[in-house]
């Protein structure tokens, strides 16, 4: 059918029509000063408008797609196969092309579709009026909808159940497939090994866990392990795993030998025969420390115990003398600024080494004795002009080793996440709605409706809007609301899972879009 | 004529038909129809856009999708043009322009809402002042406030001024007063604060910063 008799452009006509327009030219005035030039720019600026107002939106009838408004359905169904916009926009629905009613008009304003209801086309003004009647898109979503397809985004309505919730999205979920069968040949093979060793470690007993720690390999580079080997099951988790948002136990370090650990070890020790599960297959009694340094060289290193030995790996007894002459032969010179750094390392820092009662232990077992002998002896004294009053300090001394866990013990405000507490908020029906998924341009050419993927931003489209009498409320134009509080912020926040949320701000043809950015305070800690 | 904008394509039904770029405005007799639907006002005309814009000083905006991407910037939104609600108030009510509603459903549109004089009372109230002055006002959102005050049209000067219509009757908090001071200042505008009560005339103040004595 012949677009409604239109009468055809002829082609000085279309290529006039493709050129720019002419904007007015010149510097603005301050104030009108009555003289010919202002009246004359004037009467050219508004030559200009009117032309620009009139300018015809010329069409090539053959590449015009035709489609069908069904308002039952709220869709429009295409009669004619799609263009090249089916690559972004478009689903279909029981073997036919349909298009929402935002893309529609969209199209039409384009000029790509010719639309029609009962047999009769439509102006762009009828789909105005007639297309934009649903709640969900209403002349400010379409507006909104219109610029960001103009800026070249892929704009796609939101739809609640496609935001992977939080354990899926630790999980990585995500990359796999959720229900479209086309997914998995994109799996990453990395995480589902990984996910299966989670799992094997979490509910395994521990000694079994000791014997698998060594398979993992030296994570930690670990010289003694056996200390870590109880504690390190957690720590491992966090490495091994994308546990996003949940706090981990941070992993113990090897280098450093945390008082912690010994004590806790300790306790293990005294307390193996009652749990059981703890039995420790070292006997720290036997373990000798074999002194190599430079004072008392023990220079003979005894064949180590077959049974302690992978495999393949032999062990043989040294003599180390031979090398002892060869080393140390020189005294070591300092810079000066190694020197200057010594020193003032000395004022706190000590070696373990200096400690002669330490130096008279000859294995672990005699250590930790002596550790745990020492703590039992210390009496600490309270200051009884702190600790005996109504109000007493936040923290004793040894509560905190550095400047900044002791911010972090005193703090009264802990940082805070928008998403804390979020999942409790849900099943409001007053919440803000997310209206869109907003895709990037460049993405187009990889884009696929089917499997769209996450999207670059999502959409939160706020109007002033009179409902019908009946349906009730009036919201106050929206430069006159306040702020969405932070409980409504909260909510929608959660609803947009990973992506982050921008609101459009649509004021009576003017748009202006507005997000808010996670912010946290720089922590003043000089180490 | 290809699909306008207004009506059914090819049928010039209305006296409103498309018209060829330099003939004047028709006679006055025609007034523009602005079309209200859910709260926003639309025009579809040409004509009338240009009547509204060029004899009435009604600039709205023109909020059309361009037909072209690529020539977005070069050809300049289309129409439709929609008004602000002040706008087509106060064009209702000066006889500049009809308001019809789409949907007959609809009723009549209340403008005297429950509220004796929240913001968009007081809006219309400065802008009906404003406006019978002669001036030009286009939306302030850009710039915090709520018009823009221009001494002839926007396309051809420099905005004067920022308008704000604060409520009289609460106390404003100087801060936000001395905010809205510095940007109308960084922008090269005054700032006005504006209030026009139901009985009373219009009285304005104007708020400068004094960026010399700093």
């Amino acid at each position: 059918m012949e677009p409604g008799g239109s009468r055809r452009l002829s082609t000085a006509e279309q290529l006039a029509a493709r050129q720019a327009p002419r904007s007015p030219r010149g510097q603005k005035d301050f104030l009108p000063d009555g003289s010919a030039r202002q009246a004359e720019r004037l009467r050219r600026c508004c030559e200009d408008q009117w032309r620009l107002l009139c300018e015809e939106r010329p069409e090539r009838p053959g590449n015009l797609v035709k489609a069908e408004w069904k308002p039952e359905q709220g869709i429009v169904e295409l009669k004619s196969p799609a263009g090249k916009f089916w690559h972004t926009m478009g689903f279909s629905e029981r073997g036919k092309q349909c298009l929402l009613p935002e893309e529609a008009l969209y199209l039409l304003e384009c000029g790509s579709v010719q639309l029609f209801y009962r047999d009769v086309p439509l102006s762009i003004q009828e789909a105005y009026e007639t297309l934009l009647c649903q709640e969900a898109m209403s002349l400010s979503h379409y507006q909104v909808f219109s610029h960001l397809k103009q800026l070249g985004y892929i704009v796609l309505r939101f739809d609640p159940s496609t935001v992977p919730s939080p354990y899926e999205r630790q999980l990585n979920l995500e990359s796999h497939c959720k229900s479209s069968g086309k997914h998995h040949r994109k799996r990453r093979r990395s995480s589902s090994p990984r996910l299966h060793e989670k799992k094997h470690k979490v509910y395994e007993d521990l000694p079994e866990a000791e014997g698998t720690s060594s398979k993992d390999g030296d994570d930690y580079g670990n010289s003694i392990p056996m200390d870590e080997k109880p504690l390190s099951v957690q720590p491992k988790e966090s490495d091994a795993g994308s546990a996003e948002g949940e706090s981990m136990p941070v992993p113990l370090d090897t280098g450093q030998k945390d008082s912690v650990s010994f004590s806790s070890r300790q306790a293990g020790d005294q307390k193996e025969s009652s749990t059981g599960t703890h039995a420790p297959r070292w006997d720290f009694s036997t373990i000798t420390f074999p002194n190599v340094a430079s004072d008392q060289p023990c220079t003979h290193l005894p064949s180590p115990d077959n049974r302690l030995l992978p495999e393949n790996v032999l062990g043989r007894e040294v003599d180390a003398a031979a090398w002892c002459t060869r080393i140390n032969l020189k005294q070591e010179k300092l810079s000066r600024k190694e020197r200057k750094q010594r020193e003032r390392e000395s004022r706190y820092k000590s070696s373990v080494n200096a400690d002669q009662e330490v130096r008279r232990c000859s294995n672990w077992h005699e250590y930790k004795a002596l550790v745990q002998q020492r703590r039992q002896q210390r009496v600490w004294k309270r200051p009884s002009h702190l600790w005996d009053q109504a109000v007493t300090p936040l923290l004793r001394p040894e509560e905190v080793t550095s400047p900044a866990e002791l911010l972090q013990q005193i703090s009264v405000l802990q940082p805070s996440h928008i998403l804390d507490g979020a999942s409790r908020l849900q099943e409001d029906p007053e919440a803000m709605k997310i209206d869109f998924n907003v895709y990037q341009a460049d993405a187009v050419s990889k884009f696929k409706k089917t499997n769209p993927g996450k999207p670059h931003v999502r959409m939160c489209v706020r109007s002033c809007s009179r409902q019908s009498k009946e349906g009730g409320n009036a919201v106050l134009p929206s430069f006159d609301e306040q702020i969405p509080s932070l409980r409504a912020l909260k909510q929608v926040t959660y609803l947009s899972g990973d992506v982050p949320l921008v609101f459009a701000l649509v004021d009576h043809g003017e748009i202006t879009f507005y997000s808010l950015k996670d912010f946290k305070l720089p922590v003043d800690v000089n180490h | 004529m290809a699909a306008g904008p207004e009506g059914v394509p090819g049928v010039c039904g209305s006296e409103e038909g498309s018209e060829t770029p330099g003939t004047p405005p028709g006679s006055p007799a025609e007034l523009p129809r602005v079309r209200r639907q859910r709260g926003r006002f639309l025009l579809w005309s040409p004509r009338a856009a240009r009547a509204l814009r060029e004899r009435q000083r009604v600039w709205g905006a023109l909020v059309g999708t361009p037909q072209r991407r690529g020539r977005a910037g070069a050809a300049g939104p289309r129409l439709p043009l929609q008004l602000r609600p002040e706008e087509a108030r106060a064009l209702r009510e000066s006889g500049g322009a009809t308001v019809e509603a789409v949907d007959e459903a609809e009723a009549e549109p209340e403008e005297t809402p429950a509220e004796p004089s929240p913001p968009s009372e007081r809006r219309f109230r400065v802008f009906r002042e404003l406006w019978g002055r002669g001036l030009h006002l286009t939306p302030g959102g850009k710039f915090g406030g709520d018009f823009l005050v221009y001494p002839g049209p926007p396309s051809q000067f420099h905005a004067g001024a920022v308008a704000l219509c604060p409520c009289s009757s609460a106390p404003q908090p100087l801060g936000a007063l001395l905010a809205a001071a510095r940007l109308g200042t960084s922008v090269r505008k005054a700032l006005l604060l504006c209030r026009a009560p139901p009985g009373g005339a219009l009285a304005c103040t104007a708020l400068t910063w004094r960026a010399d004595l700093t």
